[in-house]
């Protein structure tokens, strides 16, 4: 590395030099091809010091001075080298000028002879070898290009040229008209006749339907394809679309459209890797994918409901109005059980309005989406809007400091009381929700409180909480039921924007309960036969933190057949939250089997089958150490509703534990805070777990959340679940200071950023750069649930999940890595410019991180390190959307 | 026979004639290797870097504009192509020849007259670890024209800057050698 000199630190490049570089930077679309203005009157900037202590005698000497440098450079022409030579002749300052100018260029040269002689034999061994050997370089280009053209793929043609020509075809038309009503046919009849005839025209013009043309920009592996999806043959820049075309992107290419109409240009869209997409009178038919578009005049899709297109006629239209603005959507197909029609691939959007304003229609039902908001609907089920996460997170900016959970610095409000919101609950066809539970979490904090018998009720503080966001969870009064006697289900836990209304007050929207959906089956145990009396209860997991919440208050057991009934199970859960069963019984174990979804609605017969039980050999100890085993739920995320157990190692070191079920299980000594690794394996059906000295400890969620929240049976509601959605503050002392590692060796990392990842935040951010040495400094508060991310400049990449505790402030970041992850290059990504890399599934699902693609051609590498196989969606700054999926190996 | 204009070659491959490609790859084998090893210190890195350079000029033959110098566009490629590939490397800095037989001053401080020579030695020394000191702005456009051999023009192509850039730079490269050069001379 560069001593600190007066050229800065070459890593952070802060030379005053780099603006003046980044003034004359070119633009990244011409990145390949412009070059900035010369500025050819300068040269090279005479030497400061030298014109301090050997000042030019005239005007002409300074003249003479600014030159030196390029005459020894041998960069000047014949004339200006003349110049100087006779100057130099006559004036004695700037002959020695010339020599001390000489001399600095000369030192510079022996100094580096040995490099350039090395580099000399280099060019003069590439040379011979061109020579000797029939010019094998040139050979290997001309055959790596053989191979591009063969490719079904023509050198794309300039999207401008395509545009103008189909504009010029037009004109003709025009004029043709025009020359037949100009030639003469009577002297007094033409200016009249002329006049009719342009009139005509006009008329027939503006009658006739303008028409929409839509265009392929710059295409990256676009091809039209039937409308099953199979290519049919490529499609590259500039190729005009015709009404009934579909096209399709291939997974790790994209492509731009733009509908133009005469010379106006209505929208430009923007397609990801693996869409699907078809051009229809008025419009544009999204079947699948990733979009992003930017209209200039209100603008009409349709969305796919199925997958397929040739069911299209079974499912309601969906139809998305947009005014002028920008948004992007995503669309993904989703396995669904449908009770009449059987298995289908149901499509799932998501809109997201960036600027302007959409409405989706859907059958009778028209949903308005505003700026930062999004919508989620498919063709079948409600159409959720919710902010985005940006727009909570711009919200949430100048909130006041959350709290923690139990304390409730204020009492509900009476409906109707002065500065309070307003609420009301209601069921699906208008009546109220008497006496359903209400939890809201506001910048106030937590609040509990219960609707009055008209479904009414209020929170305090309308005049901070106007216009902020709150996250509420309804619970129906128990025995509540709608009109066809269905149970009710519960509502949220949602984010929901307090609107204000003027004069200190200030409504929540309100808050309809549906009917919760059932599920209903048979519970057998490990061999196939029925299981009676085992307890299922519905359980809220966050999939991304692993957060569990148990319904108590739905639990059921299963009768004398092993059959069982769960109903008022929540239907419309925000993203990332999800229902599961969790089946207990006291001789089978814990398991949790069924998450509630779209795959099994409607399914009439629910199996759940328990895992089987076995025994836990724990091996590697001093005999006679006393252990903790603590064993997790399988099929929840790790660390939920954990059950410990102690055991102690027999004289042989190991130590047996019995009846545990299949879920992870982790081990600590007795009275020790720090958890153990292991080998797993498999011997005479037990689970074995040979203890592992030398791997590092990847570092997990603190002690069970459910035990720490404080939820309770008889409350039916808990904390911990829910505060990640809420907003909350940041205290300004540090008390998180993490320091990286790597994780094989143990040796501090240098070189590597580290971003902090808060609950309820879409994006982590950068705490700072680790330099091996200091600890970075983060603000949170004690009992935080964070995740830190590691990324080296090599790309190794770790990450671990951390619970701020007060008397152990020091985190370790282990590194692996690092392991490539290749994506196609998309179209306007820039050098440096970051993306962000989000796990759609495996260890890291949820996290996103940023990194620098290296670009090269037509392929770009990310390297991340502890890459699993799994998919990942690469996006980047102005918020384009690829998934790639990385496979094993 | 007369040699073919760098414009003529280009518009045959935009009409699809390959073979045109392969004198312009002839033509400029060598510079872009040149440009290619001064910046990557690698044979084979070099040799990969300037496959790629022709390679994505083949590729962009349709943005070709007659009306402007193919080689300055050839060599802007060549200096991204080769950019990338550092970037993906872990040191960022330009490699320099060690120079590993280099003595051990204090033994030679005896001979008058090799005073003359270890005087000379020792200011080479001091050169290169003051270029060794200097930011990659200023060190690279050093060693690509000093080194190299590059002219202002090429390093102007490859690093995507200005001539004039350029010539700042390569002055202000100097002027800092000189200030770090008396000072490490000094001690």
């Amino acid at each position: 590395m560069s001593a600190s000199d007066s050229t800065g630190d070459p890593l952070r490049g802060d030379d005053p030099l780099r603006d003046q570089d980044e003034a004359e930077g070119v633009a990244p679309e011409q990145a390949h091809y412009a070059l900035p203005e010369e500025d050819v009157i300068a040269g090279q900037p005479a030497d400061p010091v030298d014109l301090q202590r050997h000042p030019p005698r005239s005007p002409n000497c300074a003249a003479i001075r600014a030159l030196l440098r390029d005459y020894v450079d041998g960069e000047l022409e014949l004339g200006a080298r003349t110049r100087i030579e006779e100057h130099a002749h006559t004036c004695r300052e700037c002959a020695l000028a010339l020599a001390r100018g000489e001399h600095e260029v000369l030192r510079l040269r022996e100094a580096l002879a040995a490099d350039a002689e090395t580099h000399r034999r280099a060019l003069a061994s590439f040379r011979r070898r061109e020579d000797d050997e029939d010019a094998p370089f040139t050979r290997q280009v001309m055959q790596r290009i053989e191979r591009d053209a063969a490719s079904p793929r023509r050198p794309p043609s300039d999207f401008t040229a395509g545009v103008m020509a189909r504009v010029r075809r037009e004109e003709p038309r025009r004029s043709s008209l025009r020359e037949r009503f100009f030639l003469p046919a009577k002297r007094g009849w033409v200016p009249l006749l002329l006049a009719l005839a342009v009139l005509a025209y006009m008329l027939l013009r503006d009658a006739m339907p303008a028409e929409t043309v839509v265009q392929l920009g710059e295409s990256a592996r676009a091809t039209v394809v039937g409308a099953g999806g199979i290519p049919v043959r490529p499609a590259p820049a500039g190729t005009v679309l015709g009404e009934g075309t579909w096209l399709g992107t291939e997974a790790g290419g994209n492509a731009s459209l733009r509908r133009v109409r005469r010379d106006e240009v209505l929208d430009e869209w923007w397609v990801g890797g693996g869409s699907r997409l078809a051009v229809e009178s008025g419009g544009l038919l999204l079947v699948l994918g990733a979009f992003e578009v930017r209209a200039a005049v209100p603008v009409q899709a349709r969305l796919a409901a199925l997958a397929s297109a040739v069911e299209e006629d079974a499912a309601q239209p969906i139809r998305v109005a947009l005014e002028a603005g920008r948004y992007r959507l995503v669309s993904e197909a989703v396995r669904r059980a449908d009770a009449a029609l059987g298995p289908r691939n149901v499509v799932r959007h998501r809109l997201e309005v960036i600027e302007g304003g959409a409405e989706v229609q859907r059958g009778a039902q028209d949903v308005a989406v505003a700026a930062g908001e999004v919508a989620h609907f498919d063709g079948w089920s409600q159409v959720v809007v919710e902010p985005t996460a940006e727009a909570l997170l711009a919200a949430s900016r100048d909130v006041a400091v959350g709290v923690d959970a139990t304390d409730r610095r204020a009492l509900p409000a009476e409906p109707g009381e002065r500065g309070s919101v307003a609420g009301s609950v209601l069921t699906r066809d208008g009546r109220p929700a008497a006496h359903a539970s209400v939890v809201a979490w506001t910048s106030h904090g937590q609040l509990v409180t219960r609707a009055d018998a008209e479904g009414r009720f209020a929170l305090p503080g309308a005049e901070s909480l106007a216009g902020t966001f709150a996250v509420l969870q309804v619970l129906p009064a128990e025995g509540s039921t709608d009109a066809s006697g269905a149970r009710l289900g519960a509502f949220g836990p949602r984010v929901v924007r307090i609107d204000p209304r003027g004069a200190g007050s200030a409504t929540l929207p309100e808050i309809r309960l549906a009917a919760g959906v059932e599920r209903r089956g048979r519970v057998l145990d490990a061999e196939g036969r029925s299981l009676a009396g085992a307890r299922i209860t519905p359980c809220l997991v966050d999939e991304v933190f692993g957060d569990v919440v148990p319904e108590t208050r739905l639990a059921r057991q299963s009768d004398a057949q092993g059959a069982f009934v769960v109903d008022g199970l929540a239907v419309d859960l925000a993203p990332g939250l999800a229902c599961w069963l969790l089946v207990e019984h006291a001789g089978a174990g814990r398991a949790a089997l069924l998450r509630v979804g779209a795959e099994n609605e409607g399914s009439a017969d629910c199996t759940l089958r328990m895992p089987a039980r076995r025994d836990l050999l724990l091996r590697g100890f001093a005999a006679g150490a006393r252990l903790e085993v603590f064993e997790s739920v399988v099929g929840l995320p790790p660390g939920a509703l954990e059950r410990r157990s102690e055991v102690v190692a027999g004289g042989d070191g190991a130590a047996r534990v019995g009846g545990i079920g299949a879920g992870p299980v982790r081990v600590r000594e007795a009275g020790r805070g720090t958890w153990l690794s292991f080998t797993e394996s498999a011997a005479n059906g037990d689970r074995v777990l040979q203890r592992n000295e030398r791997a590092r400890f990847r570092g997990l969620a603190g002690e069970s959340l459910a035990a720490r929240s404080g939820f309770t049976a008889e409350r039916g509601r808990a904390d911990g679940l829910l505060r990640h959605r809420a907003l909350s503050g940041v205290r300004e002392n540090p008390n998180l200071f993490v320091s990286v590692r790597d994780a094989t060796s143990g040796i501090a990392r240098s070189d590597v950023l580290v971003l902090l990842l808060r609950r309820g935040a879409a994006t982590p951010e950068l705490l700072g750069e680790f330099d091996g040495l200091r600890s970075l400094a983060a603000a949170t508060e004690a009992g935080a649930e964070v995740v830190l991310l590691g990324l080296a400049s090599d790309g190794a990449v770790g990450a671990v999940r951390e619970t701020v505790r007060a008397d152990r402030p020091f985190c370790t970041l282990d590194l692996r890595g690092p392991r490539p992850l290749r994506v196609a290059r998309a179209a306007g990504w820039r050098e440096d410019e970051p993306v962000l890399v989000r796990a759609l599934d495996g260890e890291l699902r949820g996290m996103a991180f940023w990194r620098v693609p290296a670009l090269a051609g037509e392929g770009a590498t990310l390297d991340l390190g502890g890459i699993a196989p799994g998919r990942y969606e690469v996006r980047s700054v102005d918020g384009r959307i690829q998934t790639v999926t990385v496979t094993g190996g | 026979m007369r040699r073919p204009a760098d414009e003529e070659l280009m518009r045959a491959v935009q009409d699809g004639d390959v073979d045109a490609f392969e004198v312009i790859v002839e033509r400029y084998k060598l510079v872009v290797f040149n440009l290619a090893f001064s910046m990557l210190r690698s044979r084979e890195d070099a040799e990969d870097a300037a496959q790629d350079t022709f390679l994505k000029l083949y590729r962009a033959v349709a943005s070709y504009d007659p009306s402007r110098l193919l080689e300055p566009w050839l060599l802007r490629i060549a200096g991204n192509t080769c950019r990338d590939r550092l970037r993906r490397r872990a040191a960022a800095a330009l490699p320099m020849v060690r120079d590993d037989e280099a003595e051990d001053l204090s033994q030679a401080i005896e001979d008058p007259r090799a005073e003359a020579v270890f005087g000379k030695q020792a200011t080479e020394q001091a050169v290169r670890f003051v270029v060794e000191q200097l930011s990659e702005r200023l060190r690279t456009p050093l060693l690509l024209k000093y080194v190299n051999g590059l002219t202002n023009a090429q390093i102007a192509a490859a690093l995507g800057i200005s001539l004039s850039n350029v010539k700042v730079r390569l002055a202000r490269g100097k002027d800092l050698l000189q200030r770090q050069l008396e000072r490490v001379l000094e001690s």
